[in-house]
């Protein structure tokens, strides 16, 4: 069964995503145009499960 | 000089002053000849001699003799004891509603403690629920679990201090009066929650909660017998005590009333007065009255007022440290409550149901019980303060506490003495007291710093080991889906 992130996890990717897309990174996915927080987007990648970060280390078993 | 010596020991023991010499003569030291065996005394000595020393001198058998009567009188009494004591199995066993339960879980992946299982198990057989429920039973169980379970990483202990620390400002600042309980005082509110929190060797107002057998729960004749077993009564309690000037003794006049009422002996007082030490001479009984009779010599004023200052105090029952005992009636049973404690003695009574009586001291409660004992405790102390104050904090908070303060098998005070003093990171030693003796110890014996805790990283600068900052994140970007 594949555990869910907990809230800290889940802020610590979406905090290090949103600071590439604020540096130019290209969105993983279709973002409407009025949606222009980098922070936005990368929840919006988040909840899709496109986001390109993972956690890794101690606390994960894989 | 050294065989003068043991020649001299020799006769003191009995030896003929020949067969001393004789032995010593040969160079035989006192021990030599105490650990000897028979035989080699008489070879030494000739049979008659020989049996005669070994009797008068030989150590070895006799103190054999009364060590294992010693341990025998011991085991007995631990024989009687433990016969009735029935050791209960660490884990009740799961009874058929609890294994389905099991079953289910299972099926669905559901993680769940035995303890809820249990719970769940117990409560359907209560409410006789349909068997095609347990699965939307265990469902609704599993999502409050789930919702009610803290993130790795948390910062717990942070939480449960202001948690705890919060309502504890609200706390008065007094002793009370026990509501329930007619004159007992209680330390109650912030003294006793730091009580409890230090690990105090002996609470400000020791008390115990005494529950009375099965059989004998409603018994108000029984329970009044067990209360004034409990409590120590002195002499003086009982008896009027006083010097008769004339004959130059210690008259003790008991009052028939107050013995029957807390069922003495006049013998048991006899005997009780002779076991005094400091008390010289004969305790005579005439009639009703006891007498104690000073030798000839020590027929003064102050021999006499020294003996009836120790006859008044002298102990006639009840167990050491226990000043008072009340019963109450709670409807339901009888509890005895007393003003000082001595749970290990208390124990040991045979009326004593020793499943739930209890102390109010952690400490006390660790050496007669054990460490797991002691947790309960501190949690149910602690818990009780709060909530006699009309606090309402989480269990969980005090839990954490009492688990911090023995998770290393003995109790350790929250503080200076206890775990802030014994961690390992010199950093947050420093940042608690003594800044600059710790630093400098530390420096002079080379101690290393992990910076694993969180006051060190602070200090240092780092993102805490906690919470966000305890999370290492890769960027890890999927392959496009061809």
């Amino acid at each position: 069964m594949k555990r869910k992130h907990t809230k800290f996890e889940k802020s610590r990717i979406i905090g290090a995503r949103s600071l590439q897309i604020s540096m130019g990174a290209p969105p993983l996915i279709e973002v409407e145009e009025h949606i222009i927080d980098p922070v936005d987007i990368a929840i919006l990648e988040f909840d899709k499960g496109v986001s390109p970060i993972t956690v890794y280390g101690r606390n994960k078993d894989d | 000089m050294a065989q003068k010596d043991t020649i001299n020991a020799l006769i003191r023991r009995g030896v003929d002053e020949d067969t001393a010499t004789k032995l010593a003569e040969k160079n035989y030291l006192l021990g030599d000849i105490q650990s000897a065996s028979k035989k080699e005394l008489i070879k030494e000595l000739g049979k008659k001699k020989g049996e005669d020393v070994y009797k008068k001198v030989s150590k070895g058998k006799k103190k054999k003799k009364s060590r294992t009567k010693k341990k025998k009188d011991k085991k007995k009494k631990t024989k009687k004891e433990l016969k009735e004591l029935e050791i209960p199995d660490k884990i009740a066993p799961l009874g058929d509603i609890a294994k389905k339960l099991i079953e289910i879980c299972d099926e669905k992946g559901h993680e769940l403690p035995r303890k809820t299982i249990q719970d769940a198990a117990d409560k359907i057989k209560e409410i006789e629920l349909p068997e095609e429920d347990y699965e939307l039973m265990l469902d609704l169980i599993m999502d409050r679990f789930e919702s009610r379970r803290v993130d790795p990483m948390e910062s717990v202990g942070i939480v449960g201090a202001q948690s705890i620390g919060e309502p504890g400002t609200q706390m008065t600042m007094k002793t009370f009066h026990y509501a329930g309980v007619a004159e007992v005082n209680v330390t109650q509110g912030l003294p006793r929650m730091i009580e409890v929190v230090d690990a105090r060797k002996v609470p400000s107002t020791p008390m115990m909660e005494v529950h009375l057998i099965e059989e004998f729960k409603h018994d108000r004749e029984k329970a009044k017998r067990l209360a004034s077993d409990l409590e120590v009564t002195n002499l003086i309690d009982v008896a009027d005590v006083e010097i008769d000037m004339a004959d130059k003794e210690v008259v003790i006049k008991p009052d028939m009333k107050k013995l029957k009422s807390s069922n003495i002996e006049i013998e048991h007082i006899m005997d009780q007065l002779k076991g005094v030490r400091g008390i010289k001479g004969d305790v005579e009984k005439s009639g009703k009255t006891l007498k104690i009779v000073l030798p000839e010599d020590e027929k003064k004023y102050a021999s006499l007022h020294e003996t009836i200052e120790l006859a008044k105090g002298t102990k006639i029952k009840g167990l050491d440290g226990i000043n008072r005992a009340i019963i109450r009636d709670t409807g339901e049973e009888f509890i005895i409550y007393t003003e000082g404690s001595n749970l290990k003695e208390a124990l040991q009574m045979e009326l004593v149901n020793i499943e739930n009586s209890s102390s109010n001291s952690p400490v006390e409660i660790y050496n007669v019980l054990g460490v797991e004992g002691s947790r309960n405790s501190i949690i149910k102390e602690a818990l009780d303060t709060l909530n006699e104050q009309g606090l309402e904090v989480d269990v969980r908070h005090i839990m954490l506490v009492a688990d911090m303060m023995t998770n290393e098998g003995d109790i350790k005070a929250i503080g200076r003495h206890g775990i802030s003093g014994k961690k390992t990171s010199v950093l947050a030693r420093a940042a608690f007291e003594i800044t600059s003796t710790h630093l400098l110890r530390a420096a002079i014996v080379g101690e290393v710093d992990k910076l694993e805790g969180v006051t060190e990283n602070i200090i240092v600068g780092q993102p805490i080991t906690q919470g966000t900052g305890a999370i290492e994140v890769k960027y890890m970007p999927k392959k496009p889906e061809a």
